[in-house]
């Protein structure tokens, strides 16, 4: 996968020299117990290994010299790292540390210590915004809002600060308290609230009026699908008159959660999704044989902030005429995040390769398009009322078989409103 | 095929293990425990490299990578002073001190707009004869859109051996004029002196430069300095410069004696004196070396005003501070900028370079005077209303200060 070319290319005998050399030399510090650069002698050198020996050269400078003694090393390669990782200039892709990892780690496992929010990054203006909050969760029960914006966390300025850093400082021991001021509008608010543990409730459900199933999820973990299989046997669902799958809000999760639950709507064996690599490469991802086998209508609703997983399983039902989309055009979030553990105890996490729908429809550049747009304009102030005109629409689809998008595209005049 | 394998492999066994041997008995100290955590460490900046290079969706830019790993390393020390110069800006950085550069002959700022503008042209240039102006934005150079380029950036494409063209795509106003430039060395005017009313010499040093100590004293021979009232010496707007130039003109006023105390990161101390208008570098275990030769005192027995501002910085205010510890000059003007430390530049590998803080310098007193400053002996503010009329209220106190002593005398 390596797509660069050598700056020159020694002959087989050449190459065989310069390694007997640097393994000389290898072996000959090692018996000096100077292991100065183990993993620039250790391996087999590349053009790129011998021009990376300028960090090394400033490392050295500045753990010697500087005038701030002593440096701490771990700190210098994390900034290292960092920079390096940033160089790709890719929002996706980042380093953390050990600290950063560990805590990064842990938020897909399913349960976790903190708030209860989902939160994201937004690429233009770099502010990191609540995308939804857990109901009964720490955050809705003191009044955090989704579109609520990060400004400070324990006093912290965290305005610039990468979601993942961000994300580190909110979570915490349950019983502790995270001081949190979000700018809602004009207005910046502080919250006080106590943190909790809890199993990430990714999935809920209930049956609307006029017999419409309804499930909404917030990432895609791995436990999703198995409560979305959970729910389709509450609400009983092929006794229903039509379903509801709502991806409004959600950012996305793991790859294989993804699949397993596009492989509850796509029938058995049919591609969800293709995943193209930096060299062309490219692997097809199939249901996975666990249908659901509804039977009875479905309609997805989606936003602008349906991103990764959640345009993947929008975009492969859309393809297959399985569904009716009903919403904004989504995130268009399509490239794919590979975890790596690092031996320092970090992770980078890298932008490996993009994902296209069975029909080869790129995601990343253009989001999924609903097959009936309906936008509404403060979806903040509409969750206040009560009111969530996009889910009226899917209703009416799904008990009429047709709907006008003007009769439920919403204008909201923001208007002031307290917190509590 | 296999034969070769194996080859490799017996010929990769032996070398390792002649070289371990050989290691082994080399009686060299065995490292610290912080060598191998350094190995560590590199392992794993090394396996992200190859992770990236091995799978990111896009081709990798290695010099982008290194350019950021280095300035990554360098931003978590949070010190303003310790910068990544890359390798295109590393030959431009420091010939502004050595007196001379090979360009056009302008001196060039960023304006309010974050466009590149001349501030002025320097007389008797390539520039000044191709019809340049002050206020004149740099739009194109050769060719290339320049617009948002750093200072540095826009040197980097201007600058270029003597006797060579620039083409040039300026804004002057609404019109864009285009020229053609042959480039050749300049002079960079560091000192400017004249003799001002009440027979008092005025000489104004705009950096530390390696070639300052020998311009002062050319203008000091031209100025007749004995002959004079009084002498101001300006370091106004003075930026800093080289430690051995500062050592050699802190000589001018300061017979003998201790010019600053250089800390270390590890806590050594050495010392920079004035002996027999000689500078020498006293280090920790009190060993003398010869440091600069050419530190020899000013000479004429007339009254000295030192004038500084908040612009003074580095070895302007390392000389101010010696010689208000050493008691031989009056400092007007206002309190300077507080850049306390010692930089170091070193070329890397790679063309390019790093500067970096190396120890904090304190004044004979064993003063710091980090984000402090030195205080004048009397203080006189200049504010930019004043300035915009042509007033300049801290050169007026330096020549009252100066009149009062002469009646005096």
């Amino acid at each position: 996968m390596n797509n660069k070319s050598p700056i020159f290319t020694p002959s087989i005998q050449i190459r065989l020299f310069i390694i007997a050399i640097i393994l000389f030399v290898a072996g000959f510090l090692l018996g000096n117990q100077l292991l100065i650069l183990q993993a620039q002698n250790q391996r087999i050198p590349d053009d790129a290994q011998q021009e990376l020996f300028v960090i090394y050269e400033q490392y050295q400078y500045i753990k010697e010299n500087f005038v701030h003694q002593p440096v701490d090393t771990t700190v210098l390669l994390d900034g290292a790292l960092a920079g390096m990782v940033d160089a790709l200039k890719d929002e996706y892709s980042g380093y953390m540390n050990a600290e950063s990892f560990a805590s990064f780690s842990g938020s897909f496992s399913g349960d976790m210590e903190g708030i209860g929010a989902i939160v994201r990054t937004d690429v233009e203006t770099g502010e990191i915004e609540i995308v939804d909050v857990l109901p009964n969760g720490p955050a809705e029960k003191a009044g955090v809002l989704p579109g609520d914006v990060f400004i400070s966390v324990d006093g912290v300025d965290v305005r610039g600060m990468s979601q993942t850093d961000l994300v580190t400082r909110v979570r915490g021991r349950a019983g502790t308290t995270v001081v949190i001021v979000f700018e809602r509008g004009s207005k910046q608010l502080t919250f006080e609230i106590i943190r909790e543990r809890f199993e990430i409730p990714s999935v809920f459900s209930e049956v609307l009026d006029g017999d419409i199933g309804y499930i909404s999820f917030y990432d895609f973990n791995q436990r999703t699908r198995s409560q979305i299989d959970a729910a389709l046997q509450k609400i009983n669902v092929n006794s229903l008159k039509g379903l509801i799958i709502d991806v409004r809000n959600n950012p996305g999760g793991l790859l294989t959660s993804a699949i397993e639950v596009g492989s509850a709507f796509v029938p058995d064996g049919n591609v969800i999704l293709h995943e193209v690599f930096g060299n062309g490469e490219e692997i097809t991802f199939e249901s996975d044989g666990s249908f659901a086998n509804i039977t009875v209508p479905i309609v997805f609703l989606v936003n602008e902030r349906s991103a990764s997983a959640s345009e993947l399983v929008a975009g492969a039902v859309q393809d297959y005429g399985l569904a009716t989309i009903i919403g904004e055009p989504t995130f268009g979030k399509g490239t794919v995040q590979q975890l790596r553990n690092l031996s320092n105890g970090g992770g980078v996490r890298l932008t490996i390769a993009q994902w296209l729908t069975p029909n080869r429809h790129s995601i990343q550049s253009n989001g999924i398009t609903p097959d009936i747009i309906i936008r509404v304009n403060n979806d903040q102030q509409l969750a206040e009322m009560g009111k969530d005109p996009q889910r009226d629409a899917a209703v009416e689809f799904l008990l009429s078989g047709d709907v006008n998008p003007a009769e439920f595209e919403v204008e909201v005049t923001p208007e002031v409103t307290e917190v509590p | 095929m296999r034969l070769s394998r194996i080859m490799t492999v017996g010929l990769i066994l032996i070398a390792f293990s002649v070289g371990y041997v050989l290691g082994t008995h080399n009686p060299v100290q065995p490292a610290i425990a912080q060598e191998t955590r350094t190995s560590d460490l590199f392992t794993t900046l090394f396996d992200v490299y190859d992770i990236l290079d091995a799978q990111y969706i896009e081709d990798l830019d290695t010099e982008a990578m290194i350019d950021g790993a280095i300035k990554g390393m360098l931003e978590v020390l949070d010190d303003p002073y310790t910068n990544y110069i890359e390798p295109a800006y590393f030959p431009f950085v420091n010939q502004n001190l050595s007196g001379s550069i090979e360009g056009i002959g302008v001196v060039i700022s960023e304006n309010s707009s974050g466009q590149i503008a001349i501030m002025n042209v320097l007389p008797n240039t390539p520039a000044q004869r191709a019809g340049l102006q002050a206020g004149d934005i740099f739009i194109r150079v050769n060719g290339e859109d320049v617009t948002g380029f750093t200072y540095l950036e826009l040197s980097s494409r201007v600058r270029g051996p003597a006797g060579t063209t620039v083409d040039l795509e300026m804004q002057r106003g609404d019109t864009i004029l285009f020229f053609t430039v042959e480039r050749a060395r300049i002079e960079i005017p560091n000192v400017e002196y004249e003799v001002l009313d009440g027979n008092i010499g005025y000489l104004k040093l705009t950096q530390f430069s390696s070639d300052a100590r020998q311009k002062i004293d050319e203008a000091l021979t031209a100025l007749n300095v004995s002959s004079l009232n009084g002498l101001i010496f300006d370091l106004r707007d003075n930026p800093g410069g080289y430690l051995s130039a500062a050592v050699e003109i802190s000589g001018l006023f300061l017979r003998e004696g201790l010019v600053l105390v250089e800390e270390f990161g590890d806590g050594t101390r050495q010392r920079f004196e004035i002996r027999d208008g000689q500078g020498y570098q006293i280090l920790e275990n009190n060993t003398v070396r010869p440091y600069v030769a050419n530190a020899s005192y000013f000479g004429a027995n007339i009254p000295v005003v030192v004038l500084v501002n908040e612009n003074s910085a580095s070895a302007s205010e390392l000389v101010a501070g010696a010689w208000q510890d050493n008691g031989t000059v009056t400092i007007i003007g206002e309190t300077t900028f507080g850049k306390g430390t010692v930089q170091l530049q070193s070329p890397l590998g790679n063309g390019g370079g790093l500067r970096y803080t190396i120890a904090r310098w304190l004044t004979p007193n064993g003063l710091s005077i980090s984000n402090i400053g030195i205080t004048p002996d009397i203080e006189v503010i200049l504010t930019q209303e004043m300035q915009n009329n042509n007033q300049d209220t801290q050169l007026k106190a330096a020549l009252e200060f100066l009149s009062t002593l002469i009646v005096e005398r």
